[in-house]
C-alpha cells in the first residue's frame, strides 16, 4: 500500500491539485484559479480537435491490430513451417523502444528515399507524402502503431488459442463443421474474453500515444496528427502552463476511464453470462 | 500459507524496497554531484544543433582540464530543457547556446552578469577583438553583457548554378521570379523539384515565414507589441508560400533545416532558402552530391529593386546563474574556444564575430559566402523579436499558418486565427493597456 501511495496515489493527487492553479513555470508563484483551467480547456477548440485525432488514430490502429493480430496467431496455429523462427521474428517489434520506433518509422515513410515508397515505385504506384502529407500523416503514425503492438495481440491470441481444449474441436469435426464454421462457433467463443482484454489494453495504450507522433511529425502538419498527450507535453513543455496541462491530465484521466470502464462492464456481463 | 511464511516474505518484500530505494538514491545523487566524484570538473553544455554549434563542441572538449558534457537538440527542445532547468534554479547546465531569447532569460534572473568576468579576464580571451556591436545588440540586457557572441548567421537564397544556366535563368531579384523559376526547373517524374522550404511548424516555419512577411513589408508585433501577422502583407506572405509549395517536394510540410538541406545536397530541389552554416555541406564530396553546383544570392524581394528582409541570428554562449563550477572557468572555456585560430577555422561555417577575422582577405577569399552573407544583412536581414512570447506561441501559431498552406484554413483565416493565439497570449502577459 505504500508503494502504491508513493508512486500512484502522491502523483495523482499533485497532479490534481495543480489543475486548479494558475500556474506559469518560470514564475514561481501560482494563484488558485478554481475551475478555470478546466473551462479553458473545454472551451479551446485545440482541445476538441486533438480529441477527434485521438479517437481516429485508437480507432483505426486498434481495429486493424487487432484483426490482423488473430490473423496472424491463426497462421501461426496451423503449424506453419519454420513456425518458430516465424513466431521470433513476428514479436521483435515489440522488443523495440517506441521512440527507436517512430525514427524507424520516419526514415522508411521519408517519401524521397524511404522504403515504403521504394517499394510502392516498384509496383508502379506513386507514393504519398506521408509525413508531410495533410492526408496521409495520421495514417503513417497508425501503421507504425500496427507494425510495433500488433504482436502482442499476436502473443495474446496465439496464447489463447493453445489452451482451447481439444473435445470441442474433435466433435466439430465429428459433425462435418467446417474450417470457418468451427472457427465461428468453437474457437472464437473461447477467445472473446482475450480479445476484450486486448482490446481494453491496447485502446488505453493508443489513446496515450507520444512517442511516434513526437518523433514522425511533431503533431503536424498542421494539428492532422496532434492528440491528446501531444497537445499535452506542448502546454505543459512548450507553452509552460503547468496548472492547465494538469486540469488536461485530468480530463484525459476522466475520459479514459469512462472508456475503459465500457469495456470492463462489457467484459464484466460477459463472465455472469449475460451474453 | 502459514503466518510465519507470511511475515518472512513481507519482511523481504520490504528489504527489497529499501534496497531499490537505496540504489535509486546512490543513482540520483552521483547523476548530480558528478564533480565531487570526478578528477577534472564537469562542464555541462546545452544548444541546438547545427554545424556551427557542432564545431564549438568540439573546440570546448579539447580545452584542457576539463570534462565537456554536451547535449546538441533541435531548437525548440533545446529551449524547452534550458526553460524547465531554469525555471527550477537547477545547476544542470553551465553553458548554454542563447540568442533572441537572451534578454527573457536575463530579465528572469536566470543568466550570470559577465561584466565582473570581463572586465579580469578580458586580455586572456582577447575580449576587445568580439565585435562590440554584436555584444552591445545582441549579447546584453539592460546594459549588462550575459552572453559572448559565438557566431552570427543569416539565411540567403542557395541556387543550382548549372541548372540554372542550362535554363537560360539568372538568380530571381522578385518573388514572381523565383515562383517562375522554381516552375520551370520541376520535373516531379524525375524528382527534381524547383525550390525547397522549410515548413516544419515551430522555428522552422517560422524562419521562413519571417522573410516573406517582412519582405512583403509587415511584421510580427507593430511598436506598441500589437500582433499584426494579419494584414495584407501577411496574406501576400502566405499565398506565395502556397504558390511555391507545388514546385517543393511533396512532403515538404515536414522539412526543418536538415531535410531542406538534405534536399539541396541530393540535388533533389534546384533552389531555396536556406541558412548560411549549410553552405559548406554543399560542397562535402562526402555526402553532397551537388560538388561546385550551388551558388549563393541575396534572397529575392517583393518588386524589383525593394529589399528582401531574410532571418539574420546571432548567437551568444551564455552562463547560467545557477551553475556550480567556476565562473572564471566556464569564461575562460567559453573565451578560449571563440579564439583567432578557431574562428578562421569555422569561418566557411558563420560569419565570425571576431574583427580581425571578419576583416582578414584571406578569409574572406577562402569562404565565398561570407561575402553573400555581408551582402544579405546590408540588404535587410533582420532579428526576430525577442520577447518570450514569441517563442511560447510559436509552435501553436505555425500550425495554424500551416493550415493556410494545406487548404484547411482559408489564408485570410489562418492568418485570423494565428493573429488570436498569439494576441491572447499578450493580452493575458499583460502588454496591452486596457
Amino acid at each position: 500500500m505504500t508503494v502504491l501511495a508513493v508512486i500512484l496515489v502522491y502523483p495523482l493527487a499533485y497532479s490534481l491539485g495543480l489543475s486548479f492553479y494558475n500556474y506559469y513555470l518560470p514564475v514561481p508563484r501560482t494563484t488558485f484559479v478554481g475551475l478555470e483551467n478546466f473551462r479553458f480547456i473545454l472551451a479551446d477548440d485545440a482541445f476538441w480537435e486533438a480529441l477527434g485525432v485521438t479517437a481516429r488514430f485508437t480507432g483505426a490502429a486498434v481495429a486493424i491490430e487487432v484483426v490482423l493480430g488473430i490473423a496472424v496467431a491463426l497462421l501461426l496455429d496451423a503449424r506453419i513451417p519454420c513456425r518458430r523462427f516465424v513466431n521470433t521474428v513476428v514479436l521483435l517489434p515489440m522488443a523495440i523502444t517506441p521512440a527507436v520506433a517512430g525514427l524507424l518509422m520516419r526514415w522508411m515513410f521519408e517519401s524521397n528515399w524511404g522504403l515504403v515508397n521504394y517499394f510502392l515505385g516498384l509496383a508502379g504506384v506513386r507514393g504519398p507524402g506521408w509525413t508531410g502529407d495533410p492526408a496521409w500523416a495520421l495514417w503513417s503514425i497508425i501503421l507504425a502503431d500496427v507494425w510495433q503492438n500488433t504482436p502482442f495481440v499476436i502473443l495474446v491470441v496465439y496464447a489463447g488459442l493453445q489452451s482451447v481444449p481439444v473435445e470441442p474441436l474433435e466433435a466439430a469435426m465429428v459433425d462435418g463443421a467446417s474450417r470457418a464454421q468451427t472457427l465461428a462457433h468453437v474457437v472464437f467463443p473461447f477467445l472473446r474474453p482475450l480479445v476484450l482484454f486486448v482490446l481494453i489494453i491496447r485502446s488505453m495504450d493508443a489513446f496515450r500515444i507520444f512517442d511516434q507522433v513526437f518523433v514522425m511529425t511533431g503533431g503536424g502538419p498542421g494539428t492532422t496528427t496532434q492528440t491528446i498527450t501531444f497537445y499535452n507535453y506542448v502546454m505543459a513543455f512548450r507553452q509552460l502552463r503547468m496548472g492547465r496541462a494538469s486540469a488536461l491530465g485530468v480530463i484525459t484521466l476522466l475520459i479514459l476511464s469512462l472508456v475503459i470502464g465500457a469495456w470492463i462492464y462489457l467484459l464484466y456481463r460477459r463472465e455472469k453470462g449475460e451474453w | 500459507m502459514t503466518r510465519r511464511a507470511w511475515r518472512f516474505g513481507r519482511r523481504r518484500g520490504v528489504l527489497c524496497l529499501i534496497l531499490l530505494v537505496g540504489a535509486s538514491a546512490l543513482l540520483i545523487a552521483r547523476g548530480a554531484a558528478p564533480t565531487a566524484w570526478a578528477a577534472e570538473p564537469t562542464v555541462h553544455y546545452i544548444s541546438h544543433r547545427f554545424p556551427m554549434l557542432e564545431f564549438w563542441v568540439k573546440k570546448m572538449g579539447e580545452y584542457p582540464g576539463i570534462k565537456l558534457e554536451a547535449e546538441l537538440i533541435p531548437f525548440d527542445q533545446a529551449l524547452e530543457k534550458m526553460q524547465i532547468h531554469l525555471s527550477q534554479g537547477a545547476s544542470t547546465y553551465d553553458i548554454m547556446a542563447t540568442d533572441a531569447f537572451l534578454p527573457t532569460f536575463a530579465e528572469r534572473g536566470w543568466l550570470m552578469p559577465l561584466d565582473p568576468l570581463i572586465a579580469k579576464l578580458r586580455q586572456a580571451v582577447e575580449w576587445d577583438d568580439i565585435d562590440p556591436i554584436l555584444v552591445r545588440d545582441v549579447c546584453s540586457y539592460k546594459g549588462k553583457v550575459y552572453g559572448v557572441p559565438n557566431l552570427a548567421i543569416s539565411m540567403f537564397f542557395f541556387y543550382r548554378k548549372d541548372l540554372f544556366d542550362a535554363a537560360g535563368l539568372k538568380p530571381p531579384s522578385t518573388m514572381d521570379e523565383w515562383i517562375a523559376a522554381a516552375k520551370a526547373l520541376t520535373v516531379a517524374d524525375k524528382k527534381q523539384y524547383g525550390t525547397a522550404m522549410t515548413l516544419k511548424a515551430g522555428d522552422g516555419f517560422q524562419n521562413d515565414f519571417t522573410y516573406y512577411l517582412r519582405t512583403y513589408g509587415g511584421d510580427w508585433y507593430d511598436k506598441d507589441w500589437k500582433v499584426t501577422i494579419d494584414s495584407e502583407a501577411g496574406v501576400k506572405a502566405l499565398t506565395t508560400m502556397k504558390e511555391l509549395m507545388k514546385y517543393a517536394p511533396p512532403n515538404v510540410l515536414a522539412f526543418h533545416n536538415d531535410e531542406s538541406t538534405v534536399a539541396m545536397q541530393q540535388g533533389l530541389t534546384a533552389m531555396g532558402l536556406l541558412w548560411q552554416s549549410r553552405a559548406l555541406a554543399m560542397d562535402n564530396a562526402q555526402v553532397s552530391k551537388v560538388v561546385g553546383k550551388v551558388s549563393f544570392a541575396v534572397p529575392p524581394a517583393a518588386t524589383k529593386g525593394g529589399k528582401s528582409h531574410a532571418r539574420l541570428a546571432v548567437g551568444c554562449y551564455s552562463i547560467s546563474a545557477f551553475t556550480k563550477n567556476d565562473p572564471e572557468l566556464v569564461f575562460q572555456v567559453i573565451g578560449k574556444t571563440l579564439s583567432k585560430a578557431n574562428m578562421r577555422e569555422s569561418a566557411g561555417l558563420a560569419t565570425p564575430t571576431r574583427l580581425s577575422v571578419t576583416k582578414d582577405p584571406e578569409v574572406m577569399q577562402k569562404f565565398r559566402f561570407i561575402r553573400a552573407a555581408a551582402d544579405n544583412v546590408q540588404a535587410g536581414a533582420r532579428l526576430v523579436p525577442s520577447n518570450p512570447e514569441f517563442s511560447e506561441a510559436m509552435l501553436q501559431t505555425t500550425q495554424t499558418l500551416q493550415k493556410g498552406l494545406t487548404g484547411e484554413l482559408t489564408i485570410p483565416e489562418a492568418l485570423k486565427r494565428a493573429q488570436k493565439v498569439m494576441s491572447d497570449l499578450m493580452t493575458e502577459k499583460g502588454y496591452y493597456k486596457k
